[in-house]
């Protein structure tokens, strides 16, 4: 912090705790964490350790317990719904395990969702959505239904609909969990890719292959960070 | 079976809320539908008590179709006799006419609602007498001794069910009669009549062109109506062709005596009939709909049954038994409903039924319920069985995300089933808003009075007991002792009670007019008679001339006062007063000329469902004294509490003769369109009815889209949705659906409405108003019931709706 560049995401002591049927699980313990503007960071560990909860936090879908969290240096763990849902609109890009395309919209459409949030233009929504389609190598399928696409292809849907926006950060929860290796290796490729050109992404993966792509591995153990190794620099 | 049966059962408990809904609204419209059909039973299906053989019962008039096909005027008494003389396809021909008759032997005069009937009639109706005999054939000839038949409820009250009072002489109307015999409980024929007494006619006052006597008939075994028709048409001709001047242009009229007896109500009936099926169908789509819900979450057991060997039979006929133990515990509660709900509506008839119109249950009611139960069972139930045993369906479910979040299985069916709901509700609505607002037009019709503050009954001399002069004197003493009741404004009496429809018409002559040969080429009028302070009592407003006075009396000159219309339509270009006119009472008396003294406002004497545009003749009572009259008295207080005193004030005049038909004239002007108010109430409550299931329904099809689409909600908001997109995104479904059905409804509403044409006072079938409220509160109503699960919807955690599972 000294030299200057602010993190992209601070995290400082943060904490989760869910109360069900009155158990206290401590999903996270005082995790501290920094990301750095074009970082690409995996995040690794056991079942259970807390990685989605830290991703639906670094999400701005769930709020921590305790602790603070900044995002491009404005803290963002206190804000209202309104707030939160703009910035999840505008700052991140949501990947899932399970692709979560809407059965009911085309690819196009899918992926035009989050502009659509934002009060695009329908012309400026076209050109991005286009672009991102191309980017993940999915143009020619604009028009077909989630349904009529195999599970890699629609896991770059997915992934054109979490670029879109160009936020400022990619969040991608076991992104190959529900894929085949060659699909899963293709997913990775396409992810690589968005980051040699920049883009930032922090990854939840149990594959020790797929977190060699990353700058850096993150291991979780209950709720706590127990490793921090930075491949590269 | 029995198995499966019991198992449903178990199913069923497990999950309540499921359960209670279901049988709920199974409940409603089983309830609804069953009370409406003891109507339809009432009027329609039920036998007649007693009488045999009702089938081959006739009823028979004779009309002039140049005057008004609808309106049927009676058989002329000549004409009736060769009817019952030539008639070969009948094995009886008979006539009755009510009358009031009093029984005076206790210590107060009793008045009974009695018939003179055809002697013979009993005996070919079929009817037996609980005790001794009905009348011998000859009974109603001249000189006969006269007997009479006592009905159940004046037997049991008025004889206090005395076992010996067979060949007891009693007072009727002033002369001594011999009770011959006692009816059974229950027998009111024609309708609502207590006592019976031969008809004696006398020809010379009921020559032929006096069309008097509603008859009735009864075929011969194997013949049909058409048959009859023919020969009493046959006949009909032949006794114009004998006697063209009274009886050319008049027609036969033969319809089956149930047909006529119920035709008022038969179309408002069966249309409620209609409406209430279309709740039930409602309450049906939201079972449906709950089922198809039900199967989808349940898919995973029958999943698991299917693999584990069973046949694709025996997982509907599992499934259908669920729905039959639905139906049966629905309809159960649905006749409890029913026993309340027949209680309603028979509260809600302010007027006395004809003895055969009973709405209690009978194995009829009982038989539809129970079958409409089962026959729901298979219309709910069968689709989602099919639907919910489908082998693709328990594939598509296996294969979890695969082909995208959202959307939902089965979903199309429900929105359909939703869509007919709202559009079945809006065609019952609109048909509710329609017989509404004509009710309430109805009510607030100015009939030319001010009906408040008024107390009204009947009292008179029988004329079989006392002479003209005598019913004179009896209402000249009357009148002055009511008006001097403390508290009694003003008093009068009137042959006939405004909006009563106790009135007939009348043909008359201006003067310099010949007499017409026949009545259909007549003027026509409403004609009635009243004392002076009338025109004070009611409140209607003299416009030009003179009101009666007490010197209008029979050694005064004739006068009459005629309304408005009259005045318009007989004297367009000169001043009616001072003008003659003759009222003409038998064809073929010499004319009474009367000269005319007043013009007054029109006032409406029809029934006001049953409006006719005749101008209005009013005689002075004092001058052509009638028998019997209504007296009506403006009162400073509450009018009914007046009724004890009028009671005594009569009884003071002559001991023997009682007050009936005692009411204020509000009543009298409810009772005068009482059907549109029943009607209309009932229309009301099951277009509401149908409107709280329909929203129910659309309030479930939107929690369980909602729930379906917890996942893809989650994306949503995980991609940045808003709190309003996803209440827009949730309404908007649910607006989608509601458009539709008022789409749908309002283009069969449109044509539906049609039936109600001719049950409708002053308003369109198509009336704007109506379909544009109707269509606003089911937009209003609809939305709310979307409101609710779209907040839902915006308060998903998404982090949890992700998860989901
Ligand atoms: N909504 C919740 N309510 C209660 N407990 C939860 C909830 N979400 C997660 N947990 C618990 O928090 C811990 C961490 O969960 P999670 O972050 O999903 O783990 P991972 O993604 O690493 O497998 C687990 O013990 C899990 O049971
Ligand atoms: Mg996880």
């Amino acid at each position: 912090m000294n030299n200057g560049s602010k993190p992209l995401i601070h995290l400082e002591d943060v904490t989760k705790v869910f109360l069900t049927d009155e158990v206290e699980t401590h999903a996270l313990s005082g995790i501290h964490l920094d990301i750095k503007d074009g970082e690409y960071v995996s995040i690794a560990g056991p079942s259970g350790c807390g990685k989605s909860t830290l991703l639906s936090i670094l999400g701005l879908l769930d709020t921590p317990s305790g602790g603070s969290y900044s995002l491009k240096g404005s803290e963002v763990a206190n804000l209202s719904f309104p707030e939160r849902a703009r910035i999840r609109n505008r700052e991140i890009g949501f990947i899932f395990q399970s692709f979560n395309l809407i059965g009911d919209l085309t690819v196009y459409e899918n992926v035009e969702l989050p502009l659509t949030y934002r009060g695009m233009s329908s012309g400026d929504r076209k050109s991005a959505v286009t672009q991102a389609l191309e980017r993940v190598g999915m143009g020619h399928r604009a028009k077909h239904l989630p349904s009529q696409l195999s599970g890699g292809q629609q896991q770059r849907v997915a992934v054109a609909r979490a670029l879109a926006g160009k936020p400022a950060i990619l969040l991608a929860d076991e992104p190959t969990g529900n894929l085949d290796s060659r699909n899963g290796e293709a997913v990775m490729e396409l992810l690589r890719e968005l980051h040699a050109a920049g883009a930032t992404i922090c990854m939840v993966t149990h594959d020790p292959r797929f977190a060699q792509n990353a700058d850096r591995t993150v291991h979780l153990f209950d709720g706590r960070v127990v490793e921090d190794n930075r491949i590269a620099a | 079976m029995w198995n499966d049966i019991r198992f449903g059962a178990r199913m069923l408990v497990k999950t309540p809320a499921f359960t209670i809904i279901a049988v709920l609204a199974l409940a409603l419209g089983i309830g609804a539908s069953t009370t409406t059909f003891s109507v339809v039973n009432a009027l329609l299906l039920k036998p007649w008590p007693y009488i045999q053989d009702q089938n081959r019962l006739l009823y028979v008039s004779e009309y002039f179709p140049k005057v008004s096909s609808e309106h049927d005027n009676g058989v002329a008494y000549p004409d009736y006799l060769d009817f019952k003389k030539q008639a070969t396809t009948l094995e009886g021909f008979g006539t009755t006419t009510a009358a009031t008759m009093i029984l005076s032997d206790g210590e107060k005069p009793d008045r009974y609602l009695g018939a003179f009937i055809t002697a013979d009639a009993f005996s070919f109706l079929g009817v037996q007498p609980i005790l001794g005999r009905i009348f011998r054939a000859d009974e109603d000839q001249k000189g006969a001794t006269p007997v009479a038949l006592l009905g159940y409820e004046v037997w049991k009250n008025h004889f206090g069910s005395d076992a010996n009072i067979i060949d007891r002489v009693v007072t009727i109307n002033g002369k001594r009669v011999t009770i011959v015999g006692v009816m059974p409980k229950g027998w009111r024929f024609p309708e609502a009549c207590d006592l019976w007494m031969p008809l004696q006619v006398e020809e010379k006052e009921n020559a032929r062109g006096n069309f008097n006597f509603a008859c009735f008939a009864k075929m011969k075994r194997g013949v049909s109506i058409e048959q009859a028709r023919a020969e009493l048409e046959a006949i009909g001709t032949r006794i114009a062709a004998d006697n063209p001047q009274t009886n050319s242009g008049v027609s036969v009229r033969v319809r089956f005596f149930r047909e006529e007896a119920v035709s008022d109500a038969k179309t408002l009936t069966l249309l409620l009939m209609g409406a209430v099926l279309f709740v039930h169908l409602i309450a049906c789509a939201n079972v449906a709909n709950l089922l198809l819900a039900r199967g989808a979450s349940r898919a995973r057991e029958i999943g698991i049954r299917l693999a584990l060997g069973a046949g694709r039979r025996a997982i509907i006929r599992q499934l259908l038994a669920e729905s039959l133990v639905l139906a049966v515990v629905g309809s159960a509660l649905g006749l409890i409903l029913a026993v309340w709900g027949i209680d309603l509506v028979i509260r809600a008839v302010p007027v006395e039924m004809p003895y055969f119109i009973r709405f209690d249950f009978d194995w009829r009611v009982f038989s539809f319920s129970l079958a409409l139960g089962l026959g729901s069972a298979v219309l709910f139930g069968l689709f989602p069985a099919l639907q919910a045993s489908r082998p693709q369906l328990v594939e598509a479910i296996k294969e979890g995300g695969r082909s995208g979040i959202g959307g939902g299985k089965g979903q199309r069916v429900r929105n359909g089933l939703v869509v007919a709901e709202v559009a079945l509700a809006l065609v019952l609505l609109v048909g509710a808003g329609l017989t509404l607002r004509s009710f309430l037009k109805l009510q607030a019709t100015d009939i030319g009075i001010d009906p408040s503050h008024t107390l009204t009954f009947r009292v008179g001399l029988p004329p079989t007991q006392f002479k003209q002069e005598d019913a004179g004197r009896f209402f000249t003493a009357l009148i002055p002792q009511i008006a001097s009741i403390p508290g009694v404004e003003s008093s009068a009496a009137t042959t006939s009670l405004p909006a009563s429809g106790n009135i007939g018409v009348s043909a008359l002559i201006l003067e310099g007019e010949a007499e017409p040969r026949q009545l259909q080429n007549a003027r026509l009028a409403h004609g009635l008679a009243i004392t002076p302070g009338y025109l004070a009592t009611c409140r209607i407003p003299l416009l030009r001339g003179r009101d009666f006075t007490l010197a209008d009396n029979k050694d005064s000159q004739r006068v009459v006062l005629i309304d408005e219309l009259a005045a318009h339509k007989w004297f367009p270009h000169t001043d009616p007063i001072g003008r003659q006119l003759a009222m003409l009472e038998k064809l073929g008396e010499p004319p009474k000329w009367a000269t005319i003294i007043g013009i007054v406002r029109n006032v409406v004497y029809d029934r006001l469902t049953e409006r006719r545009e005749f101008p209005c003749v009013y005689a002075a009572q004092y001058q052509n004294p009638e028998w019997f009259m209504s007296v009506m008295l403006r009162t400073k207080t509450d009018p009914a509490a007046f009724a004890n005193f009028a009671r005594a004030a009569v009884l003071a005049v002559n001991k023997e003769i009682p007050i009936y038909k005692v009411k204020t004239m509000d009543q009298v002007m409810v009772e005068s369109f009482w059907e549109r108010r029943f009607f209309g109430t009932l229309f009301t409550v099951f277009a509401g009815l149908a409107l709280f299931l329909a929203a129910i329904g659309l309030y479930g099809v939107m929690a369980y889209s909602v729930r379906q689409r917890t996942q893809e909600i989650g994306v949503r908001m995980a991609l940045g949705a808003q709190a309003g997109d996803v209440l827009r995104l949730v309404t908007g479904h649910g607006i989608r659906l509601v458009a539709s059905g008022l789409a749908i409804g309002v283009v069969f509403a449109f044509f539906l409405t049609k039936l109600l044409q001719g049950n409708l006072e002053g308003v369109s079938v198509h009336d704007p108003l109506s379909f544009g409220v109707v269509s606003a509160v089911l937009l209003i109503v609809g939305l709310l019931a979307c409101y609710l699960p779209a907040r839902t919807a915006t308060q998903l955690d998404p982090v949890r709706a992700l998860r989901y599972e």
